[in-house]
């Protein structure tokens, strides 16, 4: 479902180029949960960028449902729901006119569209929320919000960039629920996030990712037996401090 | 999966989601989404309501300082003079009116000059200090005095005139009020003398007699108007116009709005449509305030000349329309470079300076309105607005003026749509801000629409001022005149669209229509070349008696001057340079680039209507009357475009059209004398009409046949 071929993005800071992602190449079918790992500038926000078309690649390409970004990109736009890392609202309109608007821009019929906002709003309990003024939610809110609208539009690939950020222990079970189940319904999804521990409970396969470079990918158990470490936490302190493991 | 596999149809493709079947609903949605979110925030109300209601009250007290003061004493003008009582007040006119009468013969004159006369009563005892405070020129107060003991004669009326000295209008009314109290006691005295039967008679006698004043006009305050417009307009889009640009990056929204699957172009035009709204809601808000203002403080007159009818009204309403058209456009362009708000401030304000500079420019009297600023954004609305609200304009500049306002929105907004959502606005990559100016790495099949909006910014004032240039030469021997005329079409019509085709690697078989066309397809071209001048000839003496066009004896003299002067010249010079170059280059642009681009987000006839308007208007700018046959000549090429898909059969058709007109007309004196004789204002006889229209469907139906859709070849079921 999701295919991405040897991209590599440069961006220039401070005058010097600096090499964002690295001739990164991996694949995700359906049904599958990948999660992108990396400590900070590691490239995973840069990698899912540039698989919905925000970014343009310098090498290489991405592909969503056989449609290649940099040639059909309004056809992997409808097909993918994006939770990106710094999603904001539009303080101005309420909770459903938001998510109505998002849902007429992914070209969903009204009647399919208030029919997918119930559901979202019982699952993501924003039910109560529904007219409220979305600049008078709270920061675990927004993000449900940010959840219900990626998805209003029931998108066959679903990219979440730090999906859990600013929701509570019972928020981030919400979440990781309903990943399992968009799982179970056969959808692509690829997980950045900083809460490894977490991404061992909710990803089949993972891509370590250092320096734009796909260090390891595979599954849990493959990881474990690849590195020697028991848990992610580990992995990442061998991988990326091998000084501070060592003192 | 891999690069080959094929494309899932697990969700619909944007083609089967009626993305492309319903734009204008679409549009709707949006541009209703973004009016909500920008008519809720209380920053908009701010200025949209309060501005108005607080600013021109205030601009009014200043306005009537400035009448006041300002103005010299030469200059015909209006004095407010204070009475101390009703009652005084009513003798006072009455003692002006009498005065006036003696000394103005014309009635007319006499109402004319009571007229910018305001008596106002002023019962506050402070007369004095409105004269210090310039509120009213003069001060009339009645002094108190002793009934006259002489028996037989009526007590004067002693008045008091307060005026301010060193203040020149204040002089000026004191001088007014004198003349005329003076004539009422000439007029009394004589009526006394006569009552006592004796003659007298004046030593001196005066008679007034004015000149005209040559020199250059006097300052109007109509002048002021389109700088106040710039200055509303201004404050009302700013706001929307950063929040929905620079305010959706600010506040983390723009991310998903580009990973949605819209064109830009769409997103930037719902957003230019609520930018246009607020800030034409600005305008009414700020009219009706001025309005009223003018209305309630006696400004009309002053500011409107003639008074604030509703003609008036009406003008100022739809200059704002262009002002708020041209501004929110322009602000687009502007805040969609900016990160955020500060940073888009920091654009906006020496915009707003740098607007400043047409609005002053249009003060000075002695600037007239000329071919290079009616195509010189903002100065041509500033200048159109000035010379409407004064009286005067002419409609060749009017409507160069609004057409190139028209085209600059569009390049703006097609500027706003490259930029906005961009790598280097959503993340702020140095790198791709030159992304914005590079070109493509891979061909593309047409320019997009942004381009040929671009395109058409660009050549629409090239065009106006080189051929104004042109014509305003005409020092030049007609055969220098004619390959001028032939490079600046070149220039324009081929050098701008196949330079824009090349920078953006449009490949020219399809971006620019060159493609090989079928023979049946250049044989109704030829047929339709031959054909349609009868058809064009009946059409422009129809536009003629519609009063759409004119062809007065100046006219037909023009004409028949420059025929005489291409007679002096060889045909072959005649046919290159006015049919075969316009109609290679001309076909190039409109039914090559812009058709090309046009035809990828409108239907067929849609983008046949609007080459052909383009056609149109670009033929009008050069000659006032050729828009109507223009752009029906334009609707005949734009669908021998569209079902030959090629340009080529449209140069051919243009060029014959062209070619066998001015061939008829180097050759009339020879065709005259074998009875064929043409005349530009007679019909044409019906024999010739019923073959051009034979011609014609002939022509059709050859071309109907050779480019109609081909089914597919069945396969035959083999024999058993």
């Amino acid at each position: 479902m999701i295919t991405i071929h040897e991209i590599t993005k440069r961006f220039w800071a401070g005058g010097a180029q600096v090499l964002a992602v690295d001739h990164l190449s991996f694949a995700v079918g359906r049904g599958e949960v990948y999660g992108l790992l990396g400590p900070n500038g590691a490239g995973k926000t840069t990698t899912i960028r540039m698989i919905v078309g925000l970014l343009r690649p310098d090498a290489g390409y991405a592909e969503v449902a056989g449609y290649r970004t940099s040639q059909s990109p309004d056809e992997v736009k409808a097909r993918v729901g994006l939770v990106s890392a710094n999603d904001g609202v539009y303080p101005w309109l309420t909770v459903r006119e938001m998510l109505l608007f998002f849902a007429d821009l992914y070209g969903v019929s009204t009647v399919a569209a208030r029919d997918k906002l119930e559901t979202l709003a019982d699952l993501f309990q924003l039910r109560s929320l529904l007219h409220r003024r979305c600049s008078l939610l709270s920061t675990g809110q927004r993000q449900r919000v940010t959840l219900a609208r990626a998805l209003i539009h029931s998108p066959p690939v679903v990219l979440l960039d730090e999906p859990t950020r600013g929701l509570d222990v019972l928020g981030s079970q919400v979440v990781i629920d309903y990943v399992r189940q968009l799982r179970d319904e056969g959808k692509a999804l690829i997980v950045s996030t900083h809460r490894l521990d977490e991404a061992e409970r909710l990803c089949d396969r993972f891509g370590l990712l250092h320096q734009g470079q796909l260090r390891h990918e595979g599954t849990l158990e493959e990881l474990r037996a690849a590195t020697g470490c028991n848990t992610l936490v580990d992995m990442f302190r061998s991988f990326f401090q091998p000084a501070q493991v060592a003192t | 999966m891999s690069s080959s596999d094929t494309p899932l149809r697990d969700v619909p493709s944007t083609a089967d989601r009626g993305e492309g079947k319903r734009p204008s609903g679409r549009l709707g949605r949006l541009v209703l989404k973004e009016l909500r979110e920008t008519l809720r925030d209380r920053r908009t109300i701010v200025t949209l309501l309060v501005m108005p209601v607080l600013i021109y009250p205030l601009l009014a007290v200043a306005f009537q300082r400035f009448l006041l003061t300002s103005l010299s004493a030469g200059e015909e003008k209006s004095y407010v003079i204070g009475v101390d009582s009703e009652m005084n007040l009513q003798v006072l006119a009455r003692q002006l009116r009498i005065g006036e009468e003696g000394l103005q013969r014309d009635p007319a004159e006499v109402r004319k000059a009571l007229s910018a006369i305001s008596l106002v009563a002023r019962t506050d005892e402070n007369l004095e200090r409105h004269v210090v405070d310039s509120t009213i020129h003069l001060a009339v107060i009645e002094r108190r005095t002793r009934p006259e003991q002489d028996q037989g004669l009526r007590s004067p009326r002693v008045w008091k005139l307060v005026y301010r000295e060193g203040s020149r209008p204040s002089e000026a009314a004191l001088h007014y009020v004198e003349s005329r109290l003076n004539k009422v006691n000439e007029l009394g005295l004589n009526e006394q003398l006569q009552r006592l039967h004796v003659t007298a008679s004046m030593p001196a006698v005066t008679m007034r007699e004015p000149i005209g004043y040559s020199g250059a006009p006097v300052f109007s305050l109509a002048a002021l108007i389109p700088l106040i417009l710039v200055l509303m307009t201004v404050t009302g889009a700013v706001y929307p116009a950063i929040d929905l640009t620079a305010g959706e990056r600010e506040r983390g929204t723009l991310e998903t709005l580009i990973a949605a699957p819209v064109p830009r172009l769409g997103l930037l035009l719902a957003k230019y449509v609520a930018v246009l709204t607020v800030a034409m809601l600005t305008a009414l808000v700020n009219l009706a305030a001025m309005t009223i203002t003018a209305q309630s403080t006696g400004l009309g007159a002053s500011l409107f000349g003639g008074g604030l009818s509703f003609e008036v009204v009406a003008n100022v309403l739809l200059l704002l329309a262009l002002f708020a058209a041209f501004f929110s456009a322009i602000l687009l362009a502007i805040t969609s470079v900016a990160r955020s708000f500060k940073e888009a401030q920091a654009y906006i304000i020496p915009l707003m300076l740098l607007c400043l500079v047409p609005g002053v420019l249009c003060l000075m009297p002695s600037l007239e309105f000329s071919g290079w600023m009616a195509v010189t954004p903002l100065v041509n609305i500033v200048m159109l607005a000035r010379d409407l609200l004064e009286g005067g304009v002419h409609p060749g500049l009017a409507s160069a003026a609004i057409c190139s306002t028209v085209l600059y929105i569009g390049a703006a907004i097609a500027v706003a749509a490259r930029i906005f959502g961009t790598d280097a606005i959503l993340y702020g990559s140095q790198a791709t801000w030159t992304d914005l100016l590079r070109r493509p790495e891979e061909p593309c099949n047409v320019a997009s629409i942004a381009t040929a909006l671009l395109g058409l910014a660009i050549m629409f004032p090239c065009y106006f001022v080189l051929a104004n240039s042109l014509a305003r030469s005409p020092e030049l021997p007609m055969n220098q005149r004619l390959l001028v005329a032939a490079l600046i079409t070149i220039a324009v019509f081929a050098g701008i669209p196949s330079g824009l085709a090349t920078i953006g690697r449009v490949r020219w078989s399809s971006g620019l229509g060159f493609a090989r066309a079928d023979w049946g397809a250049l044989l109704a071209a030829a047929l339709l070349g031959v054909s349609l001048w009868p058809l064009a000839h009946e059409v422009f003496l129809l536009s003629v008696k519609l009063g759409m066009a004119s062809l007065g004896d100046q006219q037909r003299e023009a004409v028949e001057g420059l025929l005489r002067q291409f007679q002096a010249l060889p045909l072959w010079f005649v046919l290159a340079t006015m049919a075969l170059v316009p109609a290679v280059c001309e076909e190039l642009c409109f039914r090559g680039f812009l058709f090309g681009s046009l035809r990828t987000r409108f239907s067929g006839w849609a983008t046949i209507a609007m080459t052909a308007l383009l056609f149109g208007v670009f033929h009008e700018v050069l000659s006032a009357g050729r828009i109507f046959p223009s752009t029906l000549l334009g609707l005949a090429l734009g669908f021998l475009r569209l079902r030959a898909h090629s340009v080529v059969p449209c140069m051919v058709m243009h060029a014959l059209h062209n070619g066998l007109l001015l061939t008829i007309g180097y050759h009339r004196e020879a065709l005259a004398s074998r009875g064929w004789n043409y005349n530009e204002q007679a019909h044409l006889p019906i024999t010739w009409l019923a073959c051009s229209v034979l011609a014609i469907v002939l022509a059709l139906a050859i071309l109907w046949n050779r480019t109609r859709p081909r089914p597919a070849n069945t396969p035959q079921p083999a024999e058993s």
